[in-house]
């Protein structure tokens, strides 16, 4: 029976305008890239210290206009999501990362990620990292992926806040909170368990301050 | 590991667009969709470590796409909720697989929800296992074959006989 599925699936072909029209912009896209990459290397110590201070003062007149919107959230959906709940964490390790393998893979250069919590321990399972943090009173579960969809359902639909110009959606399950988001090239989904709301936002912004 | 765009491109090409349509059932978002993986794998070249690691990611962000735009507003818009219930329409089929009619099974597959959809044809058609299919959809190898099972016996139901597959 199930020669007839395969029977049918294989009529269907890229056709060959369709590959030449990907490779040609696979190609501008590896150019592109190779440009910003060397004009970057070509800039002096001068320009990159003008462009650092232009961050600053960017980012400073953003954070004034930061807008926290923390949804209630009745629970977290994790249909098609992996070992997201916070502390739940599967036997099914596969690998482990270091503190500074982990940082350096969401790019933040040998930098902490929360001054008020310590890194604990991560799990990757495929392409997934989990990450957990725990300071004083606080847990802190940081789901990351280059590849994967780790923000369940239920989350992907929120109002959106905006945090150090950053779009991030935040939600609130009684003492746990929840902030999902992307970056660069990475997905994220995070999970805290603190006191108050000022300190999950305080550790969101630490977060997002950081994150490319 | 090195990657030659062209050759990928070639050598994986009907891999992508064959997921992209059944998961879509649309043809011309399953060619963006085939468009932008070809574009994401260049961002993320770095991150590939062998070929079979390569096939396996441009199926993950093949999923992912699709996903993205059966939860896209303007999908959600124009056909309901995410996506055609069924493949009835000829021009559709001739769209998508180049003949005039499908099979009474291909049929009922396309029929189904997506998430046994996804799994059937790639443990069935690209033939991975459980294991590796349950690692590329991010599910649990039992909730996997659970999947697996209830899509069976949804095609019993529709076709009326048991499923040989």
């Amino acid at each position: 029976m199930i020669e007839e599925y395969v029977k049918d699936i294989e009529n269907i072909h890229a056709s060959e305008a369709l590959i030449l029209k990907t490779v040609q912009r696979a190609k501008q896209e590896e150019k592109r890239q190779k440009h910003s990459g060397a004009k970057i290397v070509r800039l002096g110590g001068a320009a990159i210290a003008a462009a650092a201070a232009a961050i600053i003062i960017v980012n400073f007149g953003i954070m004034d206009r930061s807008t926290y919107i923390i949804n209630e959230i009745d629970g977290i959906e994790t249909e098609g999501v992996r070992s997201s709940g916070l502390f739940k964490l599967k036997d099914d390790t596969e690998n482990e990362m270091s503190e500074e393998e982990f940082e350096e893979y969401i790019g933040l250069d040998g930098e902490k990620l929360f001054e008020s919590a310590d890194f604990e321990k991560s799990i990757i399972v495929g392409e997934t990292g989990t990450y957990l943090y725990e300071g004083d009173g606080i847990d802190i579960s940081v789901k990351i992926s280059k590849t994967d969809e780790v923000i369940p359902d239920n989350v992907r639909e929120l109002k959106k806040s905006e945090i150090e110009g950053k779009k991030v959606r935040l939600a609130k399950d009684g003492n746990k909170y929840y902030a999902a988001g992307e970056g660069s090239d990475i997905e994220y989904f995070i999970t805290v368990r603190c006191e108050d709301e000022k300190q999950f936002k305080k550790l969101i912004k630490e977060f997002l301050q950081k994150l490319k | 590991m090195e990657i030659d765009i062209e050759n990928t491109v070639r050598s994986y090409g009907d891999m992508v667009l064959r997921l992209a349509v059944v998961n879509t059932k649309n043809m011309a978002e399953a060619e963006d969709i085939f468009q932008e993986v070809f574009l994401q794998l260049i961002r993320n070249k770095e991150c590939i470590r062998d070929q079979e690691h390569l096939k396996s990611w441009l199926i993950r962000v093949t999923i992912n796409k699709s996903r993205s735009y059966l939860t896209s507003f303007w999908n959600k818009f124009t056909q309901g909720f995410g996506e055609a219930e069924e493949v009835e329409d000829e021009e559709a089929i001739r769209v998508l697989f180049s003949k005039e009619s499908l099979s009474d099974v291909t049929r009922a597959i396309l029929e189904m929800p997506l998430k046994y959809r996804k799994a059937i044809h790639l443990y069935y058609y690209e033939g991975f296992s459980t294991k590796e299919v349950a690692d590329i959809l991010g599910k649990n190898e039992s909730t996997l074959r659970c999947e697996l099972s209830r899509g069976r016996k949804m095609l019993e139901k529709k076709l009326g006989e048991a499923v040989a597959l």
